[in-house]
């Protein structure tokens, strides 16, 4: 069960800016996301110093463009409803080549 | 490398275009998300206790196992005189094993709803990732059926010589504890390395 996860290496990706993720809190959103299957609310929310409000806000903003799928499950030890984040594949695309941009820009190429 | 403008495209939700992007502020980014990745990887490895938790319960898996095949082994022999707490020494082994189980399946769970369905409550531990991880998983389940065939191998056939078996529960034990934690540590690795 390799998932999307897997180490190989990936098909290198066009730099292209993303208008959505290249606000700094949702690209933070995003590289978290793409660490892992799926993430807490709580998780982000904590990791990033957000307040319940501005993650909400966040969150569904990625939703709404497709970047990102929010779905609620009771947690299994104690029943508690807990809302879960993961990266769409279109959401995780448009991450590599934003991240592919920033590198570029980082290392001084010019993005015209 | 595509020719895209930087700061051209309009927003999506009417929100404001793209602050300016120069390679400082990009290499600042870059260094926040390698910050995150970071404290992502600390999140997902468990804490402290648990991985001694997961030795102690092997441990004790195998030391219930081996005194469950030598009471099956020696049933027929001529016991010594019993006393009446004797008869509860099997029940109570079992109805301990089982709550501990439990207790053990609880706290899986528990770890489940941290870091979500990339831990698997019937794994007992992290979803392999790539081959590295697929290779020490079948290790681990290899290393686990060695030490259960070698517990019944010895009481069976060795001449009733059960305190090896206990040598091998205490082994199973630092197996599970350092294995385990050995494993996540890896995981976690990936995640900080951006290679997860």
């Amino acid at each position: 069960m390799i998932g999307r996860g897997s180490t190989q290496v990936p098909e290198p990706v066009p730099p292209r800016f993303d208008g959505i993720i290249h606000e700094p809190m949702k690209l933070r959103i995003c590289c978290l996301l793409a660490n892992m299957t799926e993430l807490p609310f709580s998780g982000l929310r904590d990791m990033l110093g957000l307040s319940d409000a501005m993650c909400s806000r966040h969150l569904k903003t990625l939703g709404e463009c497709g970047y990102v799928t929010l779905s609620k499950r009771e947690n299994e030890s104690n029943r508690h409803l807990i809302t879960w984040a993961n990266l769409t594949p279109a959401g995780r695309q448009a991450l590599q080549g934003h991240l592919a941009a920033l590198k570029a820009l980082a290392e001084g190429e010019l993005i015209r | 490398m595509e020719q895209q403008p930087a700061h051209e495209e309009p927003s999506r939700r009417g929100e404001a275009a793209y602050p300016p992007v120069d390679s400082r502020s990009a290499a600042t980014v870059l260094g926040d998300i390698e910050r995150d990745r970071r404290s992502l990887g600390e999140t997902i490895m468990a804490p402290r206790w648990f991985y001694p938790l997961m030795g102690a319960y092997q441990l004790w898996t195998y030391f219930f196992l081996t005194a469950c095949l030598a009471a099956i082994h020696f049933s027929g022999d001529p016991q010594p005189p019993r006393g009446w707490m004797s008869g509860f020494a099997g029940p109570f082994f079992m109805v301990a094993y089982f709550m501990t189980s439990y207790a053990i399946g609880w706290v899986c769970k528990w770890r489940r709803g941290q870091i979500g369905i990339d831990y698997s409550a019937f794994w007992f531990g992290l979803v392999p990732r790539n081959t590295v991880m697929w290779v020490w998983a079948g290790m681990e389940i290899a290393i686990r059926l060695i030490a259960l065939a070698l517990i019944v191998w010895l009481v069976w056939s060795v001449a009733r010589w059960a305190d090896p078996c206990l040598l091998v529960a205490v082994f199973m034990g630092f197996f599970g504890w350092f294995g385990t934690k050995a494993y996540d540590r890896y995981f976690v690795r990936l995640v900080q390395r951006g290679l997860a």
